[in-house]
């Protein structure tokens, strides 16, 4: 080998000239590569991460010269230790690379959000699983005992998502998970303890199934269930999947050509489903459904439900009142970005961000890929990604959890991104895993923009891992909102929100008559004149359930003036006054007449 | 206007070719290629062989021009970017290498960079619609209206009769959500291409943010999935088009078999690069198909008379006889050159093939065989004498010559030459498990590429 092949096969391998002892400090400089005004090699106009080329927000706090951390990851402090198994040993099968959920929700009746983790284990020979799904009791000060033994909760299907909600209206939630084959709903006693009732309720389904949710489509008082699906996809049906480079990775869904229509099971109200799917007209579209949220977007008392796909694009189901949906999302103008191009839609999140008093819509991609918001004007959507800033420091990567939360009480929502790549990056990142990705937070701004918060992710040391669903509530009870992520084949994260309060916040939780979380409830809540729009769900990111419980960031007021609330049975009622830093109830029938 | 081009891309030749012009250049230092985690090792060694040739010829800017283009390919995006710096850095009179740059750091998610060459680009030629085009469309991502308008603006004033001007103020309007504006520059995009569908998806979303969504809907169904039909700076006919992407030009147009067209393209490349004889040998046989035999073959004699011996020549001569239907003469010149290169496989394959072409199965077959002794994992040569045993009806000959390089994964035989296996075990009466066998290895080395093969085959999963 000559000197030259030498250095040249050295250098291939990013071992510079230094490494060969030539002389690095000295010597002519060379030419520059960047260019001769304003070029990157004089800066650019980034003055934040230099590969994004956004804004970051540092510092944080008003003086502060040091960048402050919002969330620490206490985990295994807390006695949070699930570790997830994808069961990844050789061959490329692809539902290893999506897995998995979790759910925070309070199982017990005591007030404080208990945990549960969705188990992976093996595609290949879902026979020999051996790890169950696993449940966490909170003792009430954000720690947390593992109780999966003998609640029967511990389902050991490979596992994907899990949605809570009180299907059977005895006032607590319970669990729906879905699996890669037949899916499971356990029913809570109110202790947490659980029966799988999958089979006398007829929702087990049986192929590959991703997010739920509960949710009222047809107004009758009880949750009905809609469970997205992803692809028809078997052992043998696996393919091999090359990157540009001719390297084996993970195929994309689209290789499959194989999507699947969602199924949504009517609620009989006697502990039992029907499949209404295809009489209520889902087959209409097929998708490779991940993430689902339901939300009335057009204020019509009925909510709509959005489902992201993978690939492809995403589906709007609106409810026509003739006993059938209505598939309008191209035409609403969420079914592609403001490209015509149809995304990789994994999470998805609402909230009204721009206070007109309708929730508006974020669907997060994959790397390459921005996140798509679009902002809700009821009789269509407006992709507002680029105009809010969202759009370069997204497609930095895979994004799959996701959240739209006020973090430092500022009285603006800001963003978490729970990241892993699905294939294999040029350069490795730093630990075993090959996919993971740091998390991202973004700071909500007073002109609508958002702007990233560093350190990344939010903590102090950096964080590496392939995280998929993040799931939100008021873990510790002290008034903000921390965040649960699983990681594919590593512990969780607990990230317990310790970011500086530029204001107040105020927690409510909507109690239906049946004294359980009132999901479908939509609140209107006026603080110091402006009204923003929350409504009760927990199924929102990806695979992931959430607190029920409306937290709502005041900034500098001190109260929430007003909580108007429509209840699902379309009753309206009045509270309020609401002192900011505190906990209140909102419970159907003790509020004043609407005018 | 002509004349005025023609000088300036003779500069931009110049300060791309220094050492051509006299100057004194140190090269900008190696693009770090990193640690190529997903690479395969076959595509380690190709990159290794371009740095290689580029480390060679550092001060040479078609050898970084090489080798980002190979980057660019495998989607190393990174080095791509570090690349195409190297080469407008070699030659900073060329605004070619600016705009890559800034499309590479586009591509790269390097943002900041992006910005840089791109204003670097407009700022050096501010009639440079490509980079104008580009920047308009970094100002999109940014969410800067106002600035994306600016940017199309220009792009709309240097070529008023393109439609991705008016495209991109129409996106711009989009972006300020200005209804009005956006229908009107919609509308004129239209005019200017109507059949374009990538238009149709900015018409009817400008429609819809009109509150015509009813109307929208079948513009938006016809443009979904879409995309701008402007994405190749290459593929616009105006502005300042290097050498290069010329090439790639005319090999398109050649490929669509508009032949006059894409001679005159590798005619004005010969004029600034006469000492090519790759654009030389592909005008010769574009010339040649279109029925200028004789020009084609004065081309390639005027190579070789600087260059009797270059065996690319001889071949592209072989070429120009063979597709200028003077069958003999071309057998003739094959034969010397199997003659002077009895181990260079492709003189064999062309001898081979003609006189296939004539009949003599035989004697083909004997051509392929040699091509086989000389290069015995060729997979060209090995479909071909395959072929010929299928035309004497020899299935079980086909069969066996083809089935070894299926069996060597690494040799990732090509879904034509499956296809072929395929044919000759059938007909070779090959037991339908070699077959199915033949197919997992396919599926095996193609993946999903395979299954349309597996669907041609019969029988499916």
């Amino acid at each position: 080998m000559t000197l030259t092949q030498r250095t040249a096969w050295l250098r291939l391998f990013g071992v510079g000239a230094c490494a060969l002892g030539a002389a690095c400090g000295g010597g002519a400089p060379a030419p520059s590569v960047g260019p001769s005004s304003g070029g990157p090699s004089s800066g650019g106009p980034s003055s934040g991460d230099p590969s994004s080329g956004v804004r970051s927000a540092a510092p944080q706090a008003d003086g502060d010269a040091s960048p402050t951390p919002w969330f620490e990851e206490v985990a295994a402090r807390s006695g949070l230790v699930f570790q997830h198994h994808s069961g990844y040993s050789g061959p490329f099968l692809m539902p290893e690379m999506n897995s998995t959920g979790a759910a925070l929700f309070d199982m017990d009746g005591d007030g404080d959000l208990d945990a549960y983790f969705v188990q992976g284990g093996s595609v290949a020979a879902p026979e020999s699983n051996t790890r169950g799904n696993a449940l966490f009791r909170n003792h009430g000060d954000g720690t947390f005992e593992d109780v999966s033994a003998g609640s029967g909760a511990d389902d050991r299907g490979y596992g994907m998502a899990v949605s809570t909600g009180d299907y059977d209206a005895d006032g607590d939630l319970d669990l729906y998970v879905s699996n890669l084959g037949p899916n499971v709903l356990l029913r809570n006693d109110g202790t947490g303890h659980f029966e799988d009732v999958s089979l006398a309720a007829g929702v087990a389904g049986g192929v590959w199934s991703s997010s739920s949710a509960f949710v009222d489509y047809d107004g009758d008082g009880d949750l009905d269930l809609f469970v997205t699906n992803y692809i028809h996809w078997s052992v043998d049906s696996e393919v091999h999947c090359e990157n540009p480079s001719r390297v084996q990775t993970y195929c994309g869904p689209n290789t499959y050509a194989a999507p699947l229509r969602d199924t949504l099971y009517r609620n009989e109200g006697d502990g039992t489903f029907t499949d209404v799917s295809a009489d209520v007209g889902l087959g209409a579209a097929f998708g490779n459904g991940l993430g689902v949220v339901a939300a009335d977007f057009d204020l019509d008392g009925r909510p709509e439900i959005f489902v992201a796909n993978d690939g492809m694009p995403n589906q709007l189901w609106r409810w026509t009142g003739s006993g059938r949906f209505e598939e309008v999302a191209l035409k609403m103008g969420c079914a592609v970005d403001d490209q015509g191009r149809a995304k990789a839609g994994m999470g998805v999140t609402v909230a009204d961000l721009d206070e007109d008093g309708d929730e508006d819509l974020l669907v997060v991609n994959l790397t390459g890929e921005d996140d798509s918001l679009f902002r809700n004007d009821r009789t269509r959507f407006v992709d507002r990604t680029a105009a809010q800033g969202l759009s370069m420091v997204s497609q930095m990567r895979t994004r799959f959890g996701v959240g739209l939360r006020d973090f430092d009480h500022d009285g603006r929502f800001d963003c978490y991104h729970a990241n892993g790549r699905v294939d294999h990056p040029l350069t490795p990142p730093p630990g075993a895993d090959v996919f993971a990705e740091e998390n991202v937070v973004l700071r909500g701004l007073p002109n609508g923009r958002f702007e990233e918060v560093l350190p990344r992710g939010g903590v102090a040391e950096a964080m590496f891992a392939t995280s998929r669903a993040a799931a939100f509530g008021d873990i510790d009870g002290d008034g903000d909102v921390d965040i649960l992520v699983v990681n594919r084949d590593a512990p969780a994260y607990l990230l317990r929100n310790v970011a500086p309060k530029r204001g107040h916040s105020a927690t409510l939780r909507v109690v239906g008559a049946n004294g359980g979380d009132a999901l479908g409830a939509a609140v209107e809540l006026v603080v110091a004149g402006r009204t923003r729009r929350m409504e009760v769900r927990t199924s929102e990111s990806y695979c992931a359930g959430s607190s029920p419980s409306l937290h709502v960031g005041l900034g500098a007021a001190t109260q929430i003036d007003e909580a108007r609330v429509r209840w699902p049975n379309g009753a309206r009622e009045v509270f309020g006054p609401f002192e900011a830093d505190a906990k209140h109830e909102v419970v159907q029938g003790a509020g004043r007449p609407a005018r | 206007m002509w004349q005025a081009r023609r000088t300036s891309l003779y500069v931009g030749l110049c300060a791309a070719s220094l050492t051509g012009c006299g100057q004194d250049v140190t090269p900008p230092p190696l693009p770090e290629l990193g640690p190529l985690f997903s690479v395969d090792e076959a595509t380690r060694s190709e990159l290794q062989r371009a740095l290689e040739a580029l480390e060679a010829r550092a001060t040479d800017v078609n050898a970084w021009v090489d080798l980002a283009r190979l980057l660019d390919r495998h989607e190393l995006y990174g080095a791509a970017l570090a690349t195409w710096e190297g080469a407008a850095a070699l030659a900073p009179g060329a605004v070619e290498w600016k705009v890559r740059a800034g499309a590479a750091a586009v591509r790269a998610r390097d943002f900041g960079r992006a910005e840089a060459w791109l204003q670097a680009s407009v700022d050096a030629a501010p009639t440079e619609r490509g980079a104008w085009r580009r920047l308009g469309e970094l100002r999109l991502e940014q969410g800067d209206a106002d600035g994306a308008r600016r940017c199309f603006e220009r792009v709309q004033a240097l070529a008023p009769k393109a439609h991705d001007g008016d495209a991109g103020l129409a996106l711009a309007a989009l972006l300020a959500e200005d209804a009005p504006s956006a229908l009107a520059h919609a509308r004129a995009a239209r005019t200017l291409a109507p059949d374009d569908p990538y238009l149709r998806h900015v018409y009817g979303s400008a429609l819809r943010l009109a509150g015509r969504a009813e109307e929208a809907l079948p513009h938006l169904e016809v443009g979904l999935g879409t995309s701008p039909t402007w994405t190749d700076e290459t593929a616009q006919g105006d502005g300042a088009v290097g050498e290069l992407a010329l090439v790639e030009r005319a090999d398109a147009l050649a490929a669509d078999a508009k032949l006059r067209e894409a001679a005159e393209l590798y005619r004005r490349v010969i004029e600034l690069r006469p000492g090519d004889a790759k654009v030389r040998t592909r005008l010769a046989l574009t010339l040649a198909q279109d029925g200028q035999v004789e020009a084609g073959l004065a081309l390639v004699d005027e190579a070789l008379s600087a260059s009797p011996r270059r065996y690319d020549l001889l071949l592209a001569r072989i070429d120009v006889l063979r597709i200028g239907g003077r069958p003999e003469a071309a057998l003739r010149a094959a034969e010397d050159a199997t003659r002077a290169w009895p181990d260079r496989v492709q003189a064999w394959l062309v001898r081979g093939v003609l006189l296939r072409d004539q009949g003599d199965l035989d004697a083909a077959l004997a051509c392929f065989q040699s091509a086989l002794t000389a290069e015995a994992d060729n997979m060209q040569a090995t479909a071909m004498a395959a072929d010929i045993h299928l035309r004497k009806h020899d299935y079980a000959a086909a069969a066996t010559v083809l089935e070894g390089p299926l069996v060597d994964r690494a040799r990732r035989p090509p879904l034509e030459y499956v296809q072929l296996l395929l044919q000759a075990q059938k007909r070779a009466g090959r037991p339908e498990a070699t077959l199915r066998e033949s197919l997992q290895r396919a599926r095996a080395i193609h993946g999903n590429a395979a299954r349309s093969l597996v669907t041609a085959g019969g029988s499916g999963r």
